[in-house]
């Protein structure tokens, strides 16, 4: 065929095209990696540590979510929140001060005793979709 | 360096980018399950595109270019918008790396238009 040949549009690739192919290579193969690795390998979602007895009752913040939700506890009792993420968060109530923590960085910890019965709701603010509640029974 | 083929390496390099930090992001377990997922698949359609935008000399790389950095944006926007995007809001730029890529994609989302506009100048034009 001559002249009317479409001239193909496939370059050969020079040294920086090259590098460009190579760590989409890379790249492709870590998406790929991470598309198919269940929450169960990731890092982050063991269990939490049994509450010793007389301690603080634990709730960790994993995946985004607190956990368990809800909790119950007694008058007196003091919960211990644990961030397991890799991302901030904090320890917050809709209504008054008796939730109020900084932003937790991963491993950061946090106690709150509750001195009285009710229903406590807190999020976190950084991420507000994260609710949930503390019941405490007298 | 041919004006055409430095923005779409340019625009190669500004997605890779974006994509790695998005895998960044899942293999940091940020966000939650249904978000890490979309990290992911944000870095292996960005790597697609990459290698393609060096490899074709069409405007389908650029477009899709353009599309992936759209949607990037889109997803960026409604993460802090009512109730987020897939179980998921988050709030200004504390999250890890948002800064960055927003500054990417605008950046990236540039390039391609121009080396769209390019492209389609340099196919219009009669080839001697």
């Amino acid at each position: 065929m001559e002249g009317g040949a479409e001239r193909l549009s496939v370059q050969r690739p020079k040294a920086p095209e090259l590098v460009v192919v190579l760590l989409s290579a890379v790249l492709l193969v870590g998406s790929v990696v991470g598309l198919t690795r269940s929450r169960d390998d990731r890092g982050g979602t063991e269990t939490a540590e049994p509450a010793a007895p007389g301690g603080p009752t634990a709730v960790e913040i994993v995946d985004f979510s607190f956990e368990p939700d809800p909790v119950t506890v007694a008058v007196g009792d003091t919960i211990e929140w644990t961030n397991v993420d890799s991302a901030e968060h904090n320890v917050t109530g809709s209504e008054g001060d008796t939730l109020k923590s900084e932003d937790l960085v991963q491993d950061d910890t946090y106690e709150a005793t509750f001195d009285e019965a009710g229903t406590f709701e807190y999020a976190c603010t950084i991420h507000p979709s994260m609710q949930a509640t503390v019941t405490v029974e007298g | 360096m041919e004006r055409s083929r430095a923005l779409r390496l340019l625009g190669a390099v500004l997605v890779l980018i974006g994509g790695a930090v998005h895998l960044k992001l899942n293999l940091d377990d940020y966000g939650t399950e249904d978000i890490a997922r979309t990290f992911a698949v944000n870095a292996g359609v960005s790597a697609l595109v990459a290698a393609y935008l060096v490899l074709r000399d069409d405007i389908i790389g650029p477009l899709a270019g353009i599309a992936v950095t759209v949607g990037t944006l889109i997803g960026f926007a409604l993460s802090r918008q009512g109730d987020g995007i897939l179980d998921f809001r988050e709030t200004g730029f504390e999250a890890p790396y948002s800064l960055l890529t927003v500054v990417l994609e605008v950046l990236a989302l540039i390039v391609l238009a121009v080396a769209v506009v390019e492209t389609a100048r340099t196919t219009s034009s009669p080839r001697s």
